[in-house]
C-alpha cells in the first residue's frame, strides 16, 4: 500500500508583480525523505518555501501536506494545519528572543495544539536530544552561542512533530563545514520527518539523493536573481 | 505554555515600559479612586454631623445657613432665641427631647458651643453611636467644659486644665475677638473622635456662657462689677438653636415630623430637616464634584492612551514576534487577541496596584489626619465600586490594546522574517 507523500504539490501557480513566478506542476516528497531545492541567491527558493508554508497566497493548485491541502482552507485554520504538519527552520533562525530555549520549543507545541501537560516534558526531551541540557533549557536565546540557538531553531522546527520541515539555508552564512545541516538532517530522520532543504550552496548537491534545481520552478523577470 | 504565559513574557521582555505603563494607569486608578472616596467621605461627614436629630430650630434667615452654623459650626448664628421662647416651644408639643444651643465664643479660634448635660445624653453626633469620652466626663457644673478631639489634639488642653474663652465665632484663627478673661474654665473631658464637625468644638454649660456676655453688657453699660449666674437677667437668656427630636416608634419618624415643621415656621423660626438641607448641600457642589471625577477620568483615559502608545512603539519589534508566531501556527486573531489580553492586563495590573496606592494614600491621610486633627476620613468605597473601576480600567486598557492588535493582525509574515537567503 503506497504511503502518503509528506508533501505533494499539483498545479501550483503563482505571480508577484516584480518577483518571481512560480508554476509546479507536479511534486512530491515522500514521507521521511530527503529533497535539496538548489538555486543562487535570490532564485525564488523562500518564495517556494513560503508558498508551500501557506504564508503567500498561491493564484492556484494544490499544496498537501501528509494528505491534507493546505490551500483548500484559509485563515486560522490554515495556521494550525501549518502548525501542527510544517516545521520551519531559517538561516537567521528567527527565535523568539526573550524566551528561553524551551519556551521557543512549547511556543511551537502551543500554537500545534499540543495538550500543555505535556510541553515542558517534551521541550526538554527534544532540546535534550539535541544536545542542550540542564540550565541551557531555561536560558534566554539570546544568550545561547549560535550553535545552541541553531538547535533550537530544529528543536523547533520538530516540537508539533511535523510531516514535514522546511529548512531554508540552515546557518549557510555560519557553518562551512555543513555541520548544522547534519544536525538538522540527522534530527528529522531520528523523528520521521521529511526534509525539503534549500541551499545555494553546489558542492551540498553529492550529499543529496534527491535534488532539484529551483529554476525548474521559477522563472525571474528579466534583470532578477544572480 | 499558555497564551497567559506567552503574554507575561511578553510583558517581561519589555520590563521597563511595562512597568512604567502600569504604573501610569495605577496612579490614574489611584487619584480616580481617591477623589471618588474622598468624595464619599465628604457626604458621609455631612451625614454624620447632623446625627440623630429630626429638626434644627433657629432664627437665621434660612434653614441651610441655620444648619451650616448650627451643626457645622461654620459662623456663629446671628440672631437668638429668647429662653422664654425655647421654653414655649419645648411645652408646646411632647418631644422626645430638645436641646437648647448657644455659640458665640471660641477657644483659640474654636467655637464654644454652650448646651445642656442632654446634648451629651441624648443628642448623637452619628445616628446610632453616642459621645465617647477619651479622658474625663461631660460637663456637670457652671464652667466645666468639654473639648472635641481635634480641640485637645491641636491645643493639646488636657482634663484639668483652665482656659478662658474669647468673644466671637470662631470662625478666624487669627481673629478671636476678646478675651473673656474674668473668667475661665475647667477642662473636665475630652472626646474621642466622632468623624463630624464637633470634633472641632467644645462644650460647656448656657449659665456660665450667659454670665460671659452678661459681664459684656454690664461692662458696655460702664458697670464694672462681677457678675454670677444670679445676676443673669431675661435678656441675657438667649439661644442661637434647638436641636429637636419627636417621639419614634420602632425606629421610624412620627407623622407628626411635618405636622411640626410646618407649624413652627408659622410661628416664625427658621427650621431644618438637617438631611434635606444636606442634599441640597451636596445638589450645589455637585457641579464641582462631577468637575472633579471628570478631570479624574480624564487622566485615567489619558493613561489609557499611554498604553496604546506605549504598545504601538513597540509593534516595530514585535513585528518579528508575530511573523514568527505566525509561522508556527498562530492565526491573526490569535495574535490580535495576545496583544488585546497582553493590554488589558496591564489595565488589570495597573487597577489593583491603583486601587493599592488608594488604599495606602487613603490610610496613610486618615491615620495623619485623624493623628493630627481628629478628623475621621474612612475609607469609604464599597467593594462594588472598586470592582467597577477595576474592570472599568481594564475594559478601557483593552480598548487601548485594539489598534496595537490590528497592526499585529495584518502583520504579512514573509517581509517581517529576518532574511532567509
Amino acid at each position: 500500500m503506497p504511503t502518503t507523500p509528506a508533501l505533494l504539490v499539483r498545479d501550483l501557480s503563482f505571480a508577484h508583480p516584480g518577483g518571481p513566478a512560480v508554476t509546479i506542476d507536479e511534486w512530491s516528497v515522500p514521507a521521511g525523505g530527503e529533497v535539496l531545492l538548489q538555486g543562487p541567491s535570490g532564485s525564488g527558493k523562500s518564495t517556494i518555501l513560503q508558498l508551500l508554508a501557506g504564508l503567500l497566497d498561491a493564484k492556484s493548485g494544490r499544496v498537501e501536506i501528509d494528505g491534507e491541502d493546505l490551500l483548500a482552507v484559509r485563515g486560522a485554520e490554515r495556521d494550525r494545519r501549518r502548525g501542527r504538519r510544517i516545521g520551519m527552520i531559517f538561516q537567521t533562525f528567527n527565535l523568539l528572543s526573550g524566551f528561553s530555549a524551551r519556551e521557543n520549543a512549547m511556543l511551537a507545541m502551543h500554537f500545534a495544539g499540543v495538550p500543555a501537560a505535556a510541553h515542558r516534558e517534551r521541550a526538554a526531551d527534544l532540546l535534550g536530544s539535541l544536545g542542550l541540557s540542564g540550565n541551557e533549557l531555561d536560558r534566554p536565546v539570546d544568550r545561547l552561542s549560535v550553535g545552541q540557538q541553531q538547535r533550537v531553531a530544529v528543536a523547533r522546527a520538530l516540537a508539533a512533530e511535523p510531516a514535514i520541515v522546511l529548512a531554508d539555508e540552515p546557518t549557510a552564512s555560519l557553518d562551512p563545514d555543513n555541520a548544522a545541516r547534519t544536525v538538522v538532517r540527522e534530527a528529522c530522520r531520528t523523528r520521521g520527518a521529511a526534509l525539503l532543504l534549500t541551499s545555494h550552496d553546489p558542492s551540498l548537491a553529492e550529499r543529496f539523493e534527491n535534488r532539484i534545481d529551483v529554476s525548474t520552478f521559477v522563472s525571474l523577470p528579466s534583470g532578477a536573481g544572480s | 505554555m499558555s497564551d497567559f504565559s506567552i503574554i507575561l513574557r511578553s510583558l517581561r521582555i519589555r520590563l521597563f515600559s511595562t512597568v512604567v505603563t502600569i504604573l501610569t494607569v495605577a496612579v490614574a486608578v489611584g487619584l480616580f479612586l481617591t477623589l471618588l472616596s474622598m468624595r464619599e467621605s465628604g457626604r458621609d461627614a455631612f451625614r454624620r454631623g447632623s446625627g440623630n436629630i429630626d429638626l434644627l430650630v433657629s432664627a437665621e434667615p434660612g434653614p441651610l445657613v441655620s444648619v451650616l452654623n448650627g451643626l457645622f459650626h461654620a459662623g456663629a448664628p446671628a440672631n437668638p432665641i429668647p429662653w422664654a421662647r425655647f421654653e414655649a416651644l419645648r411645652a408646646s408639643y411632647p418631644w422626645a427631647w430638645a436641646i437648647p444651643l448657644q455659640q458665640g465664643d471660641n477657644y483659640r479660634g474654636y467655637p464654644a458651643i454652650a448646651t445642656t448635660p442632654a446634648f451629651f445624653e441624648d443628642y448623637q453626633p452619628e445616628a446610632g453611636r453616642p459621645w465617647a469620652f477619651a479622658a474625663g466626663r461631660p460637663f456637670e457644673a457652671n464652667f466645666e467644659i468639654v473639648a472635641g478631639s481635634e480641640v485637645a489634639a491641636t491645643t493639646g488642653v488636657a482634663v484639668g486644665d483652665r482656659i478662658t474663652l474669647t468673644h466671637g465665632s470662631g470662625g478666624s484663627r487669627e481673629d478671636h475677638g476678646h478675651s473673656h478673661d474674668e473668667y475661665d474654665y475647667e477642662v473636665v473631658g475630652i472626646l474621642e473622635p466622632s468623624g463630624s464637625a464637633h470634633d472641632r468644638a467644645l462644650f460647656s454649660d448656657l449659665e456660665s456662657s450667659w454670665v460671659l456676655h452678661a459681664f459684656d453688657r454690664h461692662e458696655a453699660e460702664g458697670r464694672h462689677v462681677h457678675v454670677g449666674v444670679d445676676d443673669l437677667e431675661e435678656v441675657d437668656r438667649a439661644v442661637t438653636g434647638i436641636l429637636l427630636k419627636v417621639p419614634s416608634r420602632g425606629g421610624m419618624a412620627s407623622a407628626a415630623l411635618p405636622q411640626q415643621f410646618d407649624r413652627l415656621r408659622r410661628e416664625g423660626f427658621t427650621v431644618a430637616q438637617p438631611a434635606q438641607e444636606i442634599g441640597r448641600l451636596l445638589g450645589i457642589v455637585a457641579n464641582v464634584d462631577a468637575l472633579l471625577i471628570a478631570m479624574a477620568a480624564a487622566v485615567l483615559l489619558a493613561s489609557g492612551i499611554g498604553i496604546m502608545l506605549a504598545l504601538y512603539n513597540s509593534m516595530d519589534q514585535r513585528r518579528r514576534q508575530v511573523a514568527i508566531m505566525r509561522v508556527l501556527g498562530a492565526s491573526r486573531g490569535k495574535v490580535f487577541s495576545l496583544t488585546l489580553t497582553e493590554s488589558a492586563m496591564i489595565g488589570v495590573a495597573g487597577g489593583v496596584i491603583g486601587t493599592l496606592f488608594a488604599a495606602i494614600g487613603n490610610a496613610a491621610t486618615a491615620s495623619t489626619l485623624k493623628e493630627r486633627l481628629g478628623l475621621v476620613i474612612p475609607w469609604s468605597l464599597d467593594p462594588a465600586t472598586v470592582l467597577a473601576v477595576v474592570v472599568g480600567t481594564t475594559i478601557l486598557a483593552a480598548a487601548a490594546g485594539v489598534l496595537p492588535g490590528l497592526v499585529a493582525y495584518r502583520t504579512p509574515v514573509a517581509t517581517n522574517l529576518r532574511p532567509t537567503a
